[in-house]
Parts: structure tokens; C-alpha cells; sequence
């Protein structure tokens, strides 16, 4: 069983050194993420998005499948997370994963989860097809492939960008007969998402005084304490997850809640660009 | 000691298992109330008994489930105390809500209330089992009087045990046990110092039984018994048509007694949950119960707003209730039995914003909203959904999952949103859902039939083989402005014998689109090209459409032609038909069309064409109307948009040049003898169209209204009716329009048909006057005419080879009947753009214009506005969205079919001024209605000034505005 080897001291001292002096080893501003490359298909529902070096992708399939009980006009939305030990020394092969890092994963699953399915920014009413009966279930497959610090950010861009990507086939129903159109016969129809929750986290230094955005790898293993907000573009706060760590003032909170919206802005304004783009390059459909 | 219970059950899966528990029962359970003698003292025991007016002597309450559920907030006060709760009531509780139940523990452990628990499930005495036929909400409440009734037992009466329960028959129960027991509301009115407990009780009826024995629609019949019956003849099967002006009327169009007649169905119960569209089995009632059609125009809008189920039911039927005076005689009326095929399909519609409440935490927790379909046939939906507060005030497509005896409305689910009401895209989608018209784009199969050069495809030397190379003809075509679909194309030459040789050009689709691919396939389903006010949905992919197919001048095109000679009488000397290429020399409109044929001083050989095609229209029209061809009228309106193709400008009504009688002409001839050639070629298997005489009947309320103008029309035959129409001249001119329009909607649909199935003298075309006739001009926006190609390239020997179906009289038949339905579709989606614009025209506007009756009704009349081409309904009463308390001025008489108020008469071809505005689509409104109000002639109680109404606008303006801005402040 390998760990990640944790940093040395020498490292961790020059980088809170640095921080004080607002500057982070790899020149960005305090607020900055890093370069984000987001990549769509070909097929549609398949994102994968580089965080700097941290690649996730998320892949996203439907499947008809009978409702809930006590929900029969709603569909399902299934998440799953797979931190394969290619991604990182920390993740092991074992249910047990790599000592500590094994309770991240399920926390960063949970987070994912909480984003997407709690903010209920998947329209799952739209997913019926025949109340009590049938109905869509999306599945999200989130793999990490890389794992270069804060790998819940990236990973949810992939998963957000993989759901606005994918469309699922058409369903005529007539009275009491369905039929599933195939991809060929009749386009695709994408799914209805509310709105666009993008996963936001500060890693905390100095007695919590001093906060980043997106931390690397390095300032993950150096922080002292680190909360991810989840906020959409209009500014709600769909949720705030702050496991352990360094204590945090109520002010700091608000403020790193007014950074968390306008990063998010920028994110979703990506994630739209690339949409766009992958629009273009896809097979020409006739405008009618 | 052990007891067993067991019962059986189903799970999730479906599965059916038997449980079997084991359940305890002891002696050693004490009653906990502190003066009895016979069991040890308990810490929490009660110790006061209440008395009140109505049990004077000392007791305990017992209350029952539904009153602990119901009435919390009641026995949460102070002035109960010494209260004994039942184990099985705190059971029955704990199933139910959670949240209550809580709240009923909290007081429980209070000491200061002094609320205790009696376990009698587990009491020896007390414990009570299920009986063979009793179902577990019976059980508990047996075991609950049975508790009561061993307390009374166990304290002597002293205190007494009273039992509280809402359920008239659990109290009727417990006096046959001789326990006492009283309702909330007896109780508590009766317990002294507290006036205000009386208040605080919820108003629960024992809705659950009351409400299904108040209302249910009868059982529909098993499959099995509805084939027996229409075996045996007891039953027979039609398809359920609800009239579009009143929704609790229906008929159905079936065979009985061996005649095809309209059967009506009136009333929710005679409906029994029947939807339009649905294949319904049917009962015929007794002649004595048959009904007469009732003459008024009904709105499911204007019941809305009654809660209660019940009350909505009566408000329909006083609607309905037929005086009489009506001269309508009885129709043959039936009832359904049974549904034999639902066919529901998903409805665009708005949210009843009535329904929704704002009570409801929003993103948690589901709510019952009810949802109107824009369809006025379609009855209101019961929906849940979360996001109700969301959707109100936007356009929903909602489908229909089941409808149930013992509820007044279909239940259905949210699928998804469409848009804002009133925004313009999402109206025109939900123009083009509701009638049924496929627009999502091609779908990559059928793209993947197009040409592979795309838009380089040019005519090639191997296009030549089989045909005539007329490309130094001076072809040219005449169409409307902006018109990128160009069909057809026209040249006329002088002959070297002094004939003429006129050539009609079409579009020559049917090289392109082979038969049964997927492009073919789709163009199939869409039947037609939809034509809306801003929006055109194309039948084949505009690839063809608007390039390779559309005759553009200046390019080699593929074309169809139809090549005659003529006599320069325009009688046909010889005909030709070939597949050919050509070269259109120039595409114009009508108006430069109509200049050249003005213009003396041109001559060049397209403008020789045109004068002398126009010489031979203007024959060939007088020999139609020879013959007996109808010109009829209709109030066309054009909407002038501004340039981006945004807000209607300017609304014009459509004029006829002589170059439009040109086109007509000559399309008119190459249908007719295309049609013949094919029905030579394909006597059982072509398609045709015809257009049947319409009965005498139709007519017979137009007939007695121009009767008393002065005029007679004669519908013996076409021409007479025509000539009738000519000389039906009064002092107002319009109203010889008005009288055409009108003549117009007692007209038959023309309809495609398959030769074979229809004998040759039903092939009249009654309107064009002639014995056969073919769609053949349009194959770009009309499959019809595609097949004709198809057909007629096969007669003339240019396509050697073709399938089966194309010649099958079952194929055909079955594709006439599909074409028919999408074009009446296309038609009626055209008609309601044009409708949704006009609303949009007419917004903010408040005019007020002339207007002429067109059909007077038991509750109104309608009227048609003839500036602008558009009719509205005028209610007989201002009042009628409402119960009406006031009646109308106006009497109705059902002889002469016309509304009199004193001396005001409103009859067909009245003339009368009227205001029109725009009702915005607010609240329950699917959709923004133009209303219409009487300004003269004066008739007090329903005739409104325009300065009135101006100023109640633009007081409900303010109003509205500032319930804006305070919303608007809440959300920031």
C-alpha cells in the first residue's frame, strides 16, 4: 500500500512564505484558477476537463428504468466516482484507499453529488415518460485521471459540462403506446438543467487568515483547512461543504461566498464557449 | 402469552408475501388513572377529570386518530389536559405524519399536561385482531372503542372514558357499544371557559367517503364485455370528436343501424371520461332521453375559479340547460361505456394560477396544480409537481397518465417547459405542437439522402437521357415576394400555324426524393409545408427546396412539363407531358409581372410571353365560369412585418391582380389534364382530388337570411350558385363579400382521394367545376403531388420501374386519408398564427371599427371586422365570465335565429360598431383573448362607450404596475 508522500518542511515553509507575501509558486494571483481546457465529445455526454494538470473526465449514459414509489412522475439522477491509483500515489486499489485519502473520496463524491442532485439543477420531472412506469435514469460516471490538487472543482466543471453535452433519444408517446426514437432516425434532445452549479474551494493558510482558489496538489497537502461552495452564476449558494480544518470567521465566509460567484461566472461562461464550440464541429443538421 | 398475526402482502417488486409476527400480550398493563383502586399508582398518571356542559359528569377524553391529526393546534391548548392517548392511535399517527406525531409526543412528555399512553395493543383485554373482511383502518377503529369500552368497564364509570372521533360512523358504532362519543366540534363548543377552542377547529369533513358516493363517473367496461356488446349490436364504436365551442359536448361520427350518422354525447356523466381523440364504445339512450345540440358556446374558462369540485358540476349544468326555444330538433344521443383506444397525446398549456399556493415551501415539497391545454377540448389536468410556483405565467407541455372514477379531472405529469406566454417563439411552437406538425430538424438519415455535391450539384449531360432540352425557351416564373420556393415556371411562343404553345414547368422533386427512403419517409409524415405568419416549416430539406429543386431563373433546372397547344381561343388542340430541362429567364413577383403586362412599350420575348399567356387566362377563366365555378371570398389578411420580420406593422388585406388569375389558370389546367392522364394510365390506383356538393342543408340558415335582404340563392348546381352570388347586390357592397365569405364556410373540405375507392361521377370537383382533378404544381411543399409525379412519370414511360405501393389502392387510400389530415392541420395552424398575430397587433391597441353579424347564438353573436379581416364574439351579456346574477337584455328567438333587445334586433348581415381590444392571457386565460364589445346600436346593460373602457384600462394598467414594482422589491 503507497501513500503520497507528504511534503517536506523546508517546502511547506517557503510556501506559506510565499502566500504571506501574496504569492503563489506558480504566479498566480491568490484568486486565480488555473488554465482551464475543457473538451466535449465526440459522443455526446463525454467531458473532460484539465484543472492545470488535474484531469477528470465524466461520462454520461441514460437508461429507462421504472420510478421511485413515492416519486412516479420523476427521473433518476445516479452519480459515480472512480479514483483509479493512476490518478495519484495517495488513491490504492482497496476499498481502504490510501490511508487518509480514502475518506476523501467520499467526501469529494458526496460534495459532487450534493451539487448536482441537491440543487436540483437537473430537471428530473422532465425525465417521465409514463407516470408510475417509465422513466430516464442519468447516470454520471466522474473518473479522475489526474490528480494535481482540488480535484472537486474539476471534477464537477466535467460533470456539469458532460450533462449540458448530452442528449438523450427522443420518446413519442401515444395514448398508452411509447416508442424510442433511435439517434438516426429522430435528433437527440438534450436535457433541461435549471440552472449551472459550479463547485468553488478555498484552501486556508496562516491560522485560516489567508485564502486561496483552486489550490494545487502542493498547497492542498500544505493548507490547513479548505471549503468549497457551490454557487451558480446567479449568485445562489447551493451548498457549502467545510469538512475539519482550520476555523473560519463568519466574514471570511461571506467573502470567499462573493469570490465563489464570480468565479463561478467565469466557469459557466467557459463551459458555455465550449458547448458552442463542440455545436459547430458536430454533424451538419439542416436548419430549417 | 403470544399471539400470532399474519397477513399477507405486496411489495415494491409485485411480489406477494405473507408475514407472520409474533405479538405479546400481558396482564400487567395499568390504566394510569390515578383514582382507581384496583391498579398500582403510576407517576404520570391523569388525575383531573374534565366536565363540560355536554358530559357533566367527570371523565376522560379518548381521541381518535384523524382528530389527534387533524385537530393538533386544538389539543395543543392549554384547556386539555388529562387526555389518554390510545397505543394504537399513536401508531395510526406515527404512519401518518411524522410531523404530528411529534408534536403529539412533545405534549405527551409535558408533565404539566399530563397526557399519558395507554398500550392496549399489547393489553390482554384490549387487544382486538383482525376479522376475515375488515380492513385495518376498521380494525383500529374497533380496537379503539373496544379500549374506551374496557376503561368504562374497568373504572365503573367513575371517570368515564369518552371517546372524541369526527367519524359520524364510528360514533354510530360506539352508541351501539353504549360508549360515549362525540365529535370535535360538539365537544369543544361545549367546554366551558373557552370560546375560542370552537375557532381553532380545522374544518375536516369525513370528505374520504362523502366525496365518492357525491361523485363518480360510471365504470368503464372490461374489453371483453365491449366487444360482446358491439357483437351483439348493444354497443357500437366510434371516435370521441368534442365540439370546439362547448366542452361538454361530443360526438362521434359511427355506424348505426347501418347508417353512418352524427351521434352527439352531452354532459360530463353521458362523456364518462372520454378524451377527444380517444376510440370510444357506445351506448345509444332511449329516444325519450334524447337531447337537442345546445346553441351556446361554452368555456371551460368560465366555470374555472369554483374550488369546489362539486359546485363547478352545477355552475355546467345551469349553463347547459336547454329552454325551449330552440328550434333544434333532437339529435340522437348516446353515452359511453367503455374506452377501446386512448390516444392521448402530450398538450401545451398554462398552469391554473388559482391552484397553485404559495403556501408550499417551493423546491421540496409536491403540490396538486391544475393545468389548462390550449386545446379548449382537451378537460383541465391534475398535475404534482415541485416547480409550480416556477411555471406559472409559462407555456408547459403536460401528458395525461390515467383518469379515475371518483375524480372530476384527468391526472397527468410535467415533461417540459416551452417558454413565457406571450413570447413569440414559444407561442409559435405551441402553434405547431398543438396541430400536430413535426418540425424538429432532419434528422441525419434523411440528410444523408441529399445529394452528396450539396450545393454544387449542377444539371449533368446524363440528366439529359429521357428528356427534352427546353433551355432556349423563354421560361419564366411568377411568384409572391420573397418567395425562395420556386415550383412551377411558365413560357408561351407563337406557333408557325398561328396556334400557341403554352408550357406549364414544375419542379421536377421526384428525381430527387426516391420513393421509401428516409427522406421520402419523413416528407410522408409531414404530408405538406406549414406556412405561419413569421415561420415556414418545410417538408423537404431546404437544400432541395429553396436550390437544387426550385426553378431559380438564370440556372439549369430539372423540371416536369406540361406542354399544350393551343387554339388562341384556348382551346386545347394537342397535349404533351415530359420530364425536361430548363432555364428560367426570370423570377418575378406579381407586382413586376403585373407591370410588364401594363407596360406597352415592352417587348421583349418573357413580356410577349406573359400578355399573351394573360390573353389566355382571361379565356380560359370565362370558360370555367361557364361552366360554373364559384369565386369565393375570404377575409385574407397580410401582416406587414417590420423589417427584422419582428411586430406586425400593418395588416392588410390580400388583393388579387390579374397576374395572380394568370398563374391560377394555367396551374389549374395542368392539374386538370394531368389528372386525366393519370387516370387513364392508373384508373383504380391514382390520386385524386374532389371536392363533394355540399348538401342543401348547409345552407339553409344563409339562404333564409339573404332571403330577407331580397335575395334568393339557388344551390341546384355550382353555376347557379354562382350566378346567384353575382346578382346578390345590395346597398352595401361589402355585403356581397360578407355573403361569399359566408357561402365560403357552408363549402364541403376538398379532399384527396384514391380512384379506386370512389365511383367516377363522385369525382366533381364543385368548386373548380370540373370532373377530375389532381394536385400536381406544388410537389415541393405538397407529398400529394409527389406521388402524382411519381404516377405520371411511370404513364408516360420515363420511369420504367416502380414499387407496389404505388399502384396499391390500400396504400393510397390509407395516404390520402394521412395527407388529408395534415393539410386540414396546416390550415388550422396557419389560421391560429395568424390569430396570435392579430393579438399582438392589436396589443395596447383599443379601436373601434364596423363590424357585420355573421352567426347569431343563444348566448351571443359573431361578428367580422372587415378592415382587418377578423371575427370575435360578442356575449349576449357583459357579465358572461362570471355568474351571470344579471340576465341578459336580450331574448333569443330560436325560429328567426336572432337576439332582440326592445327594439334592437341583431340579425345575420347587421351592421353594427364595435370595440376591439386585447385581453392580456392572465391567471387561468390560455391564452390572450381579442374581445369584442358591442358599441352600437345602443343596448343598455351590454353596449359600452369607448372612452369607458379606455379609461378602465388604463385604471387596471396603473393597478398592475404598482403590483410590479412591490414584487420587484421583494425579489431583490
Amino acid at each position: 500500500m503507497s501513500k503520497d508522500v507528504p511534503p517536506s518542511i523546508n517546502e511547506k515553509a517557503f510556501l506559506l512564505s510565499a502566500l504571506i507575501s501574496r504569492q503563489r509558486l506558480d504566479s498566480r494571483s491568490p484568486h486565480d484558477i488555473r488554465t482551464t481546457r475543457i473538451l466535449l465529445g465526440p459522443q455526446p455526454g463525454h467531458a473532460e476537463v484539465r484543472l492545470g494538470k488535474t484531469r477528470v473526465t465524466a461520462n454520461v449514459s441514460c437508461e429507462i428504468v421504472r420510478p421511485r414509489a413515492n416519486a412516479p412522475t420523476e427521473g433518476a439522477l445516479l452519480f459515480t466516482t472512480d479514483f483509479s491509483p493512476m490518478a495519484s500515489p495517495a488513491f490504492g486499489d482497496g476499498p481502504g484507499g490510501g490511508g487518509g485519502s480514502g475518506g476523501d473520496e467520499i467526501l469529494i463524491a458526496r460534495v459532487l453529488e450534493r451539487a448536482l442532485r441537491g440543487s436540483r439543477a437537473v430537471d428530473t420531472e422532465g425525465l417521465c415518460i409514463v407516470a408510475g412506469e417509465k422513466v430516464w435514469q442519468i447516470k454520471v460516471d466522474v473518473r479522475v485521471i489526474d490528480h494535481e490538487g482540488n480535484i472537486v472543482d474539476c471534477a464537477c466543471i466535467a460533470a456539469v459540462a458532460a450533462l449540458m453535452h448530452f442528449k438523450r433519444p427522443d420518446v413519442t408517446v401515444l395514448g398508452e403506446d411509447v416508442t424510442i426514437h433511435s439517434t438516426s432516425e429522430r435528433n437527440p434532445i438534450p436535457l433541461t438543467l435549471h440552472h449551472v452549479p459550479i463547485c468553488v474551494t478555498f484552501a486556508f493558510f496562516n491560522q485560516g487568515m489567508l485564502q486561496v482558489v483552486d489550490p494545487n496538489l502542493l498547497e492542498e497537502q500544505c493548507a490547513e483547512g479548505d471549503m468549497t461552495f457551490v454557487v451558480n452564476r446567479h449568485g445562489d449558494v447551493c451548498t457549502l461543504s467545510k469538512a475539519g480544518g482550520v476555523a473560519v470567521e463568519a466574514g471570511q465566509v461571506i467573502h470567499c461566498a462573493r469570490i465563489a460567484a464570480a468565479k463561478a461566472e467565469e466557469v459557466t461562461d467557459m463551459i458555455k464557449a465550449a458547448l458552442e464550440k463542440a455545436a459547430v464541429k458536430e454533424p451538419k443538421v439542416a436548419i430549417v | 402469552m403470544l399471539k400470532n398475526k399474519a397477513f399477507v402482502r405486496k411489495t415494491k417488486r409485485g411480489t406477494v408475501i405473507k408475514v407472520v409476527k409474533e405479538h405479546y400480550l400481558r396482564d400487567d398493563i395499568y390504566c394510569e388513572v390515578a383514582t382507581c383502586t384496583k391498579c398500582p399508582s403510576s407517576l404520570n398518571a391523569v388525575t383531573t377529570p374534565s366536565t363540560t356542559k355536554l358530559v357533566p359528569s367527570p371523565h376522560h377524553i379518548v381521541p381518535d386518530t384523524n382528530v389527534l391529526y387533524h385537530q393538533i393546534d386544538v389539543l395543543e391548548h392549554a384547556a386539555f389536559t388529562d387526555v389518554i392517548i390510545l397505543q394504537t392511535v399513536l401508531q395510526e399517527l406515527k404512519h401518518r405524519s411524522n410531523a404530528v406525531y411529534a408534536r403529539a409526543r412533545t405534549m405527551i412528555s409535558d408533565p404539566k399536561r399530563r397526557f399519558i399512553v395507554f398500550c392496549n395493543e399489547h393489553h390482554r383485554d384490549t387487544y382486538v385482531e383482525r376479522r376475515a373482511d375488515e380492513s385495518p383502518n376498521d380494525r383500529n377503529d374497533r380496537a379503539i372503542r373496544t379500549a374506551v369500552a374496557w376503561y368504562n368497564m374497568h373504572l365503573d364509570g367513575k371517570p368515564q372514558a369518552v371517546l372524541i372521533t369526527d367519524d359520524a360512523d364510528n360514533r354510530r358504532k360506539a352508541e351501539v357499544d353504549k360508549i360515549p362519543a362525540y365529535s370535535t366540534q360538539q365537544y369543544v363548543a361545549s367546554m366551558q371557559g373557552h370560546p375560542d377552542l370552537v375557532d381553532m377547529i380545522a374544518a375536516v369533513e369525513d370528505s374520504n367517503i362523502a366525496a365518492e358516493e357525491r361523485f363518480a363517473y360510471p365504470e368503464h367496461l372490461s374489453n371483453s364485455q365491449i366487444a360482446a356488446g358491439i357483437r351483439s349490436g348493444a354497443f357500437f364504436q366510434g371516435k370521441l370528436s368534442i365540439s370546439q365551442n362547448n366542452y361538454l359536448e361530443g360526438s362521434v361520427f359511427a355506424q348505426v343501424d347501418k347508417e353512418e350518422r352524427t351521434v352527439m354525447i352531452i354532459g360530463r356523466k353521458d362523456l364518462n371520461r372520454g378524451i377527444h381523440g380517444d376510440i370510444v364504445a357506445l351506448q345509444m339512450l332511449p329516444e325519450s332521453q334524447w337531447k337537442r345540440p345546445v346553441g351556446v358556446i361554452l368555456e371551460e374558462e368560465q366555470i374555472e375559479g369554483q374550488k369546489d369540485e362539486d359546485e363547478e358540476e352545477k355552475a355546467e349544468e345551469s349553463k347547459m340547460d336547454v329552454e325551449n326555444g330552440a328550434a333544434n330538433e333532437t339529435v340522437p344521443t348516446a353515452k359511453i361505456v367503455g374506452i377501446i383506444k386512448r390516444n392521448w397525446r402530450p398538450f401545451c398549456g398554462t398552469i391554473e394560477k388559482a391552484s397553485v399556493s404559495s403556501a408550499a415551501s417551493g423546491l421540496t415539497s409536491q403540490q396538486s396544480v391544475f393545468f389548462w391545454a390550449m386545446d379548449k377540448k382537451i378537460p383541465k389536468i391534475r398535475i404534482r409537481t415541485r416547480q409550480a410556483e416556477n411555471l406559472v405565467g409559462r407555456r408547459i407541455i403536460v401528458a395525461i397518465d390515467g383518469w379515475v372514477r371518483n375524480s372530476l379531472f384527468p391526472s397527468g405529469h410535467f415533461v417540459r417547459t416551452l417558454g413565457e406566454v406571450g413570447d413569440r417563439a414559444t407561442e409559435t411552437e405551441v402553434v405547431l405542437l398543438e396541430h400536430d406538425v413535426p418540425f424538429a430538424p432532419f434528422s441525419s438519415s434523411v440528410l444523408s439522402f441529399l445529394p452528396a455535391e450539396g450545393e454544387d450539384w449542377i444539371v449533368q449531360p446524363e440528366h439529359l437521357a429521357g428528356r427534352i432540352d427546353f433551355r432556349h425557351l423563354d421560361v419564366c416564373s411568377i411568384d409572391p415576394p420573397g418567395c425562395t420556393d420556386i415550383d412551377d415556371a411558365l413560357h408561351c411562343r407563337q406557333l408557325p400555324n398561328g396556334n400557341l404553345e403554352v408550357g406549364v414547368h414544375i419542379a421536377d422533386v421526384s428525381h430527387f426524393v426516391k420513393p421509401e427512403n428516409a427522406m421520402d419517409m419523413e416528407a410522408r409524415r409531414r404530408g405538406t409545408t406549414v406556412y405561419l405568419v413569421n415561420k415556414r416549416i418545410d417538408m423537404l430539406p431546404s437544400l432541395l427546396g429553396t436550390n437544387l429543386c426550385s426553378l431559380r431563373s438564370n440556372v439549369d433546372r430539372l423540371a416536369f412539363s406540361c406542354i399544350w397547344e393551343m387554339k388562341p381561343d384556348a382551346t386545347v388542340v394537342n397535349v404533351k407531358y415530359t420530364k425536361s430541362v430548363i432555364r428560367s429567364k426570370a423570377s418575378l413577383t406579381y407586382d413586376e409581372a403585373q407591370m410588364r403586362l401594363d407596360d406597352s412599350k415592352l417587348n421583349d420575348p418573357v413580356t410577349q410571353g406573359i400578355k399573351a399567356l394573360n390573353q389566355l387566362a382571361k379565356k380560359l377563366r370565362a370558360n370555367r365560369m361557364e361552366a360554373g365555378a364559384l369565386t369565393l371570398a375570404s377575409p385574407e389578411v397580410r401582416f406587414k412585418l417590420e423589417e427584422d420580420q419582428q411586430d406586425p406593422v400593418d395588416v392588410e388585406l390580400k388583393e388579387l391582380k390579374d397576374t395572380n388569375a394568370l398563374v391560377e389558370e394555367f396551374m389549374l389546367l395542368a392539374n386538370i389534364w394531368v389528372a386525366k392522364k393519370v387516370y387513364e394510365a392508373f384508373p383504380e390506383s391514382s390520386m385524386l382530388r374532389r371536392h363533394p356538393k355540399p348538401p342543401a342543408a348547409n345552407f339553409e340558415s344563409l339562404q333564409k337570411a339573404v332571403g330577407e335582404l331580397g335575395i334568393t340563392l339557388d344551390v341546384t348546381t355550382s353555376r347557379a350558385l354562382a350566378d346567384s352570388l353575382n346578382n346578390a347586390t345590395t346597398t352595401d357592397p361589402y355585403i356581397n363579400k360578407l355573403i361569399r365569405i359566408l357561402t365560403t364556410r357552408c363549402m364541403m373540405q376538398a379532399v384527396y382521394f384514391c380512384s379506386g375507392t370512389v365511383p367516377e361521377s363522385d369525382f366533381w370537383h364543385y368548386g373548380l367545376a370540373t370532373n377530375i382533378y389532381t394536385h400536381f404544381t406544388s410537389p415541393i411543399r405538397r407529398y400529394s403531388d409527389l406521388v402524382v409525379h411519381r404516377l405520371l412519370s411511370v404513364a408516360i414511360g420515363y420511369e420504367k420501374a416502380y414499387t407496389s405501393d404505388l399502384v396499391s389502392k390500400e396504400k393510397l387510400s390509407e395516404l390520402s386519408d394521412v395527407l388529408n389530415y395534415r393539410h386540414r392541420m396546416a390550415q388550422q395552424a396557419s389560421r391560429s398564427s395568424v390569430e396570435l398575430f392579430t393579438n399582438m397587433f392589436f396589443k395596447e391597441k383599443l379601436l373601434q371599427e364596423d363590424a357585420y353579424v355573421i352567426r347569431v347564438l343563444k348566448n351571443g353573436f359573431s361578428v367580422l371586422i372587415p378592415r382587418y379581416g377578423i371575427e370575435g364574439y360578442v356575449y349576449a351579456s357583459l357579465n358572461d365570465s362570471k355568474d351571470s346574477s344579471e340576465p341578459s337584455p336580450f331574448v333569443y328567438d330560436g325560429e328567426k335565429n336572432r337576439l332582440i333587445a326592445g327594439t334592437v334586433e341583431i340579425k345575420l348581415f347587421a351592421k353594427c360598431s364595435v370595440c376591439v381590444f386585447v385581453e392580456e392571457a392572465g391567471g387561468a386565460a390560455r391564452r390572450s383573448k381579442l374581445v369584442v364589445r358591442l358599441c352600437e346600436p345602443w343596448v343598455p346593460g351590454v353596449s359600452v362607450r369607448l372612452d369607458d373602457i379606455r379609461v378602465a384600462r388604463e385604471q387596471d394598467q396603473l393597478e398592475e404596475k404598482s403590483g410590479k414594482v412591490v414584487k420587484k422589491a421583494k425579489r431583490v
